[in-house]
């Protein structure tokens, strides 16, 4: 059934880029904050290492002894590499030199062995859970590994275990978050976390001081939007995942922010709507002969969206909605709508098109909008 | 239907989404420095593709970190330049950053980069000449807009420096790599402007290299003391080949009568020396010259024999040049600093355009300022060649021959709209008269001619037309005189059409085949059946994507000269397949015409090829 959501309050836009993990010099991570949906973030490809995020890593060198800890130095790396410096912080910080650390290219797996001279070797990840470089080396932070003295990944990696944390000026509310325009697998779980200040965040599992919110989202398609089991408040916010199959990771536009919708347009009510696509946009040449060449543009999708009577005794949220979402967005502002409850596939990103006047039913107290045109923003 | 992923793909597919790439290459003067510890400085500069760093006109060096950036390095992370200068403050130093920046007419990312969807118009990329048969071809040039309504402009329109630096079009689409996007034009901006919805920026081609004056030394007292006072400041000539009457100076001009021997300087030798001093001339009448050096192009005269005030000339194997495709790579080379090399030239191509101007040998004498470009036409309507750059920017030379290419692109009317034909018969001329062993001094030619009795009984036309060429010798005259004298006593048909981008790799002065008919169902034109054509004019419209062309039928002569072929020449499937290796009267005329066009056969004295056949009369002279 048809609801409509309008995501128009981007709180992402409007935040500070506090950290992130990685990103290309053409294609930063700012380019998330960007109108144009195509203009994407692509990170490093390869295992990113920050510090205070996942850069330490816990074994024991005997039995006995306490757990050592060896703090990788923040890079991107390639696997051999990132394998080569943890070998050679093992065998810093251990008594012995022989523990070895390998990197399979071909099956994208680590091993860490124990080495001929060590007494034992046991991998112990939740000593340091929230900082810990286990995911990226394939392992699972939140379990020790002991009674081998060889570890292989648990599962494949390329390492793409990346994060994002944002600050905002002034505290808001947080009641839907959508990543469009992602390569990110299927599946992949995506954590989302926020709090009073950024400072609150330790690693990507950790906090300092009370924790805040916490919520997980398991990525879809191209697009993923995850409505909150409840509305956070906060002013910091943080993204992380990890797509051990993927080589890097993409993301074109992220909302995160409060929706408005219209007082009767819920999942029990039924709204109408039209949507017609664009596609005589190609521009054609013929020949003598009467070939037509074309070339070819990319059609566009165009909405027509019915809107309630707008009457602030009937409906004053609605609305108050209403104005306060128009005079936002005008028709320079792209943003998301929800067209039903199957928000993956049917919420598109576009604007308004065109010039709206709120006509007044004379005699009543009812302001009309005859329909809203929404064009699709590539 | 797949996407294409290969430009020939792309441009075959009758429909395909065609995207044009703008990368254009500003600098930024930068003063704003940051200390950030000891002598490395940071500046802001924004996401940008920085491309290098120069301190005081030297290049620094990229370093891969922060903690690398020593004296003379630079290092960019995250929308931040890190500098440290060679020596000084650097505040003292000008620190220039060269960046790239990317816009498409759709959002792309190529190579880590993303291209702004900002680009609003493109230029169309002409190539043409002026005269028919050689020349220069015109200066292409155009101005792109970019959107502005993002502000994106606002602020770097004024703080970068956009005056001569690189533009390049790419041509691509779909889902081409960028390694298969063609590179369509590069040149350097000439203009900017901006408002608020758009910037614009106004560019020219390489051409402009050309557009420098020459010679570039100059008489000086300093060097020779005793010159002419009204000497003083002209160039030094040059002269290249054999070339008669030069003007020489006199050295010891200002000595006057105090001196029974005089010298004399011929040209500039600080490049290369002349070959030999052939015969002087004094007031016009020969004159025994002594103390000849070729090194320096000077010798002496006896005052008994010249009196200062005499006019004195030479004639001279001047400079080892006589080839005209050669001197104009020397010129380029060493007088206007563009190397001849595959970053500047097509030399493939130029090294073909060497083999055929051998076929000419001129003489250039260069004795006062003249533009590059004026001088390069000279030599191009000499050797029957076209200057210009091609598709990568780089410049080429063809010399019209009738050697076909092994293998042509062909468009027919499945491809094309708007065909029309034209003659052009003001060319048309009875009689030629050629130019050559030109008096430098009198501005003289010595003229061979050679009349067509056929044109005026054919067309009813006398006219004549010379051409002063700087073609030296009376061997090469006469190849010369036949081949223009064979293009110009014909009507050449020049045909205007526009097709899609099944063209677009194509420059002027590539060959093609036409076919045309009205309809589907119909036979071939009969005089366009596979028919070879020259292109001589060519308007690339990337906005539209479409190639407006104009073509000729190798000057009229398409059918009348024999071509060298394989030894298995053959007919089309749609002229019947078949041996075409003899020459066959029962062949049909449409046969014929398409063995005229693309073989060439033997003939009898008498011109025949077959003397059974009256229409083998004359069709396959020699080139």
């Amino acid at each position: 059934m048809s609801q409509f959501r309008f995501y128009y309050l981007n709180q992402f836009d409007t935040s500070t880029i506090v950290d992130f993990s990685s990103q290309l010099d053409g294609l930063p991570a700012s380019n998330t904050q960007n109108d144009i949906r195509n203009k994407v973030w692509r990170t490093e490809s390869g295992f990113a290492v920050a510090t205070g995020i996942n850069s330490v890593f816990s074994f024991k060198y005997t039995a006995s002894d306490v757990v050592s800890t060896y703090t990788i130095p923040a890079a991107t790396y390639t696997g051999s590499g990132l394998a080569t410096i943890i070998q050679s912080g093992m065998r810093s910080v251990s008594r012995y030199s022989s523990h070895t650390v390998v990197y399979d290219s071909t099956v994208f797996q680590f091993t860490i062995s124990k080495g001929a001279s060590g007494t034992s070797l046991s991998l112990n990840f939740t000593n340091n859970t929230a900082t810990s470089v286990a995911s990226l080396l394939g392992f699972d932070k939140r379990s020790d590994y002991t009674g081998t003295t060889s570890y292989t990944s648990s599962v494949t990696t390329q390492g793409n275990q990346h994060f994002l944390t944002m600050s905002a000026s002034t505290a808001f509310s947080a009641q839907t978050l959508i990543i469009d325009n992602h390569n990110i697998t299927t599946g992949t779980v995506m954590t989302f976390r926020m709090a009073s200040g950024s400072t609150q965040f330790v690693g990507l599992t950790g906090w300092s001081g009370s924790a805040s919110a916490s919520e997980v989202v398991s990525l879809v398609g191209t697009k993923t939007v995850l409505n909150f089991s409840s509305v956070y408040n906060g002013k910091a916010f943080q993204l992380s995942w990890s797509d051990p199959a993927q080589a890097y990771s993409q993301i074109g536009r992220i909302f995160l922010g409060t929706y408005f919708q219209p007082e009767f347009h819920t999942s029990t009510n039924e709204i109408s709507y039209r949507v017609k696509e664009l596609g005589f946009r190609s521009d054609t040449f013929q020949s003598v002969a009467g070939v037509t060449f074309f070339d070819r543009r990319d059609p566009v999708n165009v909405y027509e969206l019915p809107v309630d009577p707008l009457d602030q005794y009937f409906n004053s949220s609605t609305k108050t909605g209403f104005e306060n979402l128009l005079n936002h967005v005008k028709n320079d502002t792209p943003f998301f709508i929800s067209f039903d409850n199957q928000y993956n596939t049917n919420t598109v990103y576009g604007f308004f098109v065109g010039d709206y006047a709120f006509e007044r039913i004379i005699g009543t107290t009812i302001f009309q909008i005859k329909s809203l045109t929404f064009q699709e923003q590539k | 239907m797949p996407q294409a992923t290969t430009f020939a793909q792309l441009i075959a597919k009758p429909a395909s989404g065609k995207v044009a790439l703008v990368e254009i290459e500003p600098s930024e003067l930068v003063t704003e420095w940051t200390n950030v510890t000891g002598d490395v400085y940071s500046y802001r500069i924004g996401h940008r593709h920085v491309l290098s760093v120069y301190d005081n006109g030297t290049e620094l060096t990229e370093v891969s970190s922060l903690a690398d950036v020593g004296a003379g390095d630079w290092y960019y992370e995250n929308a931040v330049l890190y500098v440290s200068v060679l020596s000084g403050s650097i505040y003292q130093r000008t620190v220039v950053a060269n960046m790239r920046l990317y816009f498409a007419t759709e959002s792309k990312v190529f190579n880590d980069r993303f291209y702004e969807p900002f680009v609003k118009n493109i230029p169309d990329i002409n190539q043409q000449k002026n005269d028919l048969f050689w020349g220069v071809s015109l200066y292409s040039f155009g101005s792109v807009t970019l959107h502005n309504d993002s502000e994106y402009f606002d602020n770097i329109f004024h703080r970068y420096a956009w005056n001569n630096k690189t533009i390049t079009i790419r041509i691509g689409g779909e889902d081409l790599p960028y390694s298969q996007y063609q590179q369509m034009f590069i040149g350097a901006i000439n203009k900017k402007s901006l408002d608020t919805d758009s910037m614009k920026v106004s560019f020219i081609d390489n051409k402009g290299d050309f557009d420098t004056s020459i010679p570039t030394n100059n008489w000086t007292t300093a060097a020779y003391p005793n010159i002419e006072t009204g000497k003083v400041g002209q160039p030094i000539p040059l002269a290249y080949g054999t070339v008669y009457n030069i003007p020489v100076t006199c050295l010891t001009f200002a000595v006057g009568t105090a001196t029974s021997i005089h010298s004399f300087k011929i040209c500039d030798t600080s490049l290369h020396s002349i070959q030999s001093i052939d015969q002087i001339y004094v007031n016009g009448v020969k004159k025994t010259h002594h103390s000849g050096n070729i090194t320096s192009a000077q010798f002496k005269l006896s005052g008994t024999i010249f009196t200062p005030g005499d006019s004195v000339t030479a004639d001279i194997q001047g400079y080892n040049y006589n080839n005209a495709v050669e001197i104009l790579k020397e010129i380029s080379s060493n007088l206007l600093s563009i190397p001849y090399n595959s970053t500047n030239f097509d030399t493939s191509t130029v090294s073909q355009a060497v083999t055929d101007a051998n076929d000419f040998n001129v003489g250039l004498y260069v004795g006062e300022n003249k533009q590059a470009v004026d001088v390069v036409a000279d030599l191009m309507l000499s050797c029957l060649g076209t200057f210009f750059v091609n598709n990568s920017g780089l410049y080429s030379i063809k010399i019209f021959t009738t050697d076909l290419p092994s293998t042509f692109d062909s468009v027919n009317e499945l491809d094309i709209n708007g065909p029309k034909w034209q003659a052009k018969q003001s060319e048309i001329r009875k009689t030629i008269r050629i130019g050559w062993r030109k008096d430098w001094l009198n501005n003289q030619y010595s003229y061979s001619q050679q009349s067509s009795t056929d044109t005026e009984r054919i067309y009813g036309i006398k006219k004549t037309k010379t051409i002063n060429t700087l073609i030296s010798d009376n061997g090469t005259i006469l190849t010369y005189l036949g081949r223009v004298a064979l293009m110009l006593e014909n009507a050449t048909i020049e045909m205007k059409f526009k097709t899609k981008f099944q063209l677009l790799n194509k420059n002027i002065a590539d060959r093609i085949k036409v076919s045309f008919r009205r309809r589907i169902g119909d036979t071939y034109f009969a005089w366009l059946t596979d028919k070879v054509v020259d292109i001589i004019g060519i308007k690339k419209d990337f906005l539209n994507n479409e190639i407006s062309i104009i073509v000729d039928d190798l000057k009229g002569i398409g059918i009348l000269v024999g071509h060298w072929t394989s030894d298995t020449p053959t007919f089309t499937t749609a002229l019947g397949g078949g041996s075409a290796e003899t020459w066959d009267q029962t062949w049909s005329s449409d046969q014929k015409d398409y063995a005229n066009s693309n073989f060439g056969y033997w003939t009898d004295d008498d011109g025949f090829i077959d003397p059974t056949d009256a229409e083998s009369l004359n069709k396959s002279k020699w080139w």
